[in-house]
């Protein structure tokens, strides 16, 4: 047993999706998905484009319904009840490759809408834990400019920090530094890093391999809507079990 | 042709003139603001997740738009009273002007509403809000921005037809002209002066969205 596998939380896990299968109409997104996350795990999710991994962190959210099998979040299981979706909401994070700040709000009050609408939090509140977590994702300066003022890393460390005032158990991201120039890939990495670091709970999309290595504790690849293999990073890169996973890391690594 | 112009009826009827010209403005106004909460209203029932309501969202907007002003106003002043609902001219013209204008708003901004990212939605949900919430908060801003110009034009346009409501007396411009170029004969003079007037309410009508727009919608984008 190495390090990180013994790392592995005991007791309850913080994301479990059993059986959980997803059609769109008569196409099947999702085959049999059983995973289980425990608290203050890293998981990086990648396969080939089209594979299902949006459609899988997207259900653990609710913003797809799945057909089949179970989610829990923490000690909630996700029905398809708006009651069990308004709590699952409110401890997972999500971070999109388009970053989705909303235009019309400031960087804070981008930051202070949901913990005031959906938290009730009072204004002065919202405010401080906006302000407290921009400057966590070192972008406090900017509080007062619009989205369109900033550039794709800086939104995307907005986005990282909305997500963030919610308190989040989980966060999830979705290929977040795909929409970037390169020269911005970094300061969006180092922030996740260091987001990591300070044990949150994170499923990744990405295929930014170095940060897989550098932070995953396991890595997941999917193919064609199933899991095919999953490993810690020091084996999944050295030791590929599986033919998809090593033409998949062929064409990936490659390409660098 | 040797007629000779002779503004003085009109110039002894201007305080009158002007005072409807007032009238004009409230109903323009009044209609508007009905036609945004029926167009905003309209839009929120089209996205009901029940059918039926859909369906009359769908079915008030074809037969507003597929029927003549005129009918509109003359169904609510001459028709209505025959089962109970009696309104003054002024009233029944707000409210033919507002349903009117609120059946174009409907389909204007549901465009824009449309040409918001899905993103938008996805990122408000994900944060926690309501479904209810993320169109009042996050959706309607951007959407009323991207269509303000036609919303623009179609309001101008309503200002205008403020005029029809003339066909039931309702005190605006075009009825107070009417009785003016009746009493001294002064056609010409009258309606050269009354088409200015139109001219310079339109104007003023595109300044003041103009105006609005400069403050609402200051947010800069990409
Ligand atoms: N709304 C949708 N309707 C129909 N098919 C969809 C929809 N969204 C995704 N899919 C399909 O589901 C599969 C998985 O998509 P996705 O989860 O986005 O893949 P990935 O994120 O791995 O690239 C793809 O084949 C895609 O075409
Ligand atoms: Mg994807």
């Amino acid at each position: 047993m190495n390090e990180i596998s013994s790392s592995k939380p005991e007791g309850q896990a913080m994301i479990s999706m059993a059986g959980v299968d997803k059609w769109y109409g008569a196409f099947q997104a999702l085959k049999d998905i059983n995973i289980s996350v425990g608290k203050g795990e890293k998981i990086v999710l990648c396969g080939p484009s089209g594979s299902g991994k949006s459609t899988l962190i997207r259900c653990i959210n609710h913003l797809e319904t799945y057909q089949k099998g179970e989610i829990r979040v923490g000690d909630i299981v996700l029905g398809h009840q708006a009651k069990s979706i308004d709590a699952v909401r409110r401890e997972v994070g999500m971070v999109f490759q388009q970053f989705n700040l909303f235009p019309h709000l400031t960087v804070l009050e981008n930051c202070m809408l949901a913990p005031m609408r959906a938290l009730r939090l009072s204004k002065v509140e919202a405010e401080s834990r906006a302000r407290q977590l921009l400057e966590r994702v070192r972008i406090s300066e900017q509080a007062d400019k619009y989205p369109a003022q900033l550039s794709g890393g800086q939104q995307q460390r907005v986005a990282i920090a909305r997500a963030l005032c919610m308190r989040p158990q989980v966060m999830l991201f979705d290929e977040p530094t795909s929409a970037l120039d390169p020269e911005m890939v970094k300061e969006v990495l180092d922030t996740m890093i260091a987001l990591a670091e300070e044990g949150m709970t994170m499923i990744c999309v990405t295929h930014e391999m170095g940060f897989a290595r550098q932070v995953a504790d396991r890595v997941i690849f999917m193919a064609s809507g199933a899991v095919v293999e999953q490993a810690p990073p020091a084996e999944f890169f050295s030791d590929p079990k599986h033919e998809r996973t090593r033409k998949f890391l062929g064409e990936i690594l490659g390409r660098h | 042709m040797n007629y000779t112009l002779d503004f003085a009826p009109v110039i002894e009827g201007l305080p009158n003139l002007l005072a409807a010209c007032l009238g004009t403005f409230t109903l323009a106004i009044c209609g508007m603001i009905l036609a945004v909460i029926i167009g905003i209203g309209g839009v929120v029932l089209r996205q009901s997740t029940l059918a039926p309501v859909r369906w009359l969202v769908i079915g008030f907007v074809e037969l507003i738009r597929n029927t003549p002003f005129l009918v509109q106003i003359f169904f609510i002043y001459f028709a209505l009273p025959l089962i109970g609902v009696r309104l003054d001219p002024t009233p029944t013209a707000i409210i033919a002007l507002g349903i009117n204008g609120g059946a174009y708003a409907i389909e204007i901004i549901r465009g824009g509403v449309q040409s918001i990212s899905k993103g938008q939605m996805e990122a408000g949900l994900a944060l926690g809000l309501h479904k209810a919430q993320v169109f009042r908060l996050i959706i309607l801003k951007p959407a009323l921005r991207a269509i303000f110009p036609s919303l623009t034009s179609q309001f101008v346009l309503l200002t205008l037809t403020t005029s029809i409501a003339s066909a039931i007396s309702a005190y605006e411009l075009t009825s107070v002209s009417q009785r003016i170029e009746s009493d001294s004969f002064r056609s010409f003079e009258v309606y050269f002066t009354v088409t200015v007037f139109y001219l310079v309410i339109s104007w003023l009508m595109m300044r003041l969205f103009a105006f609005f727009s400069a403050r609402y919608f200051a947010y800069p984008v990409k």
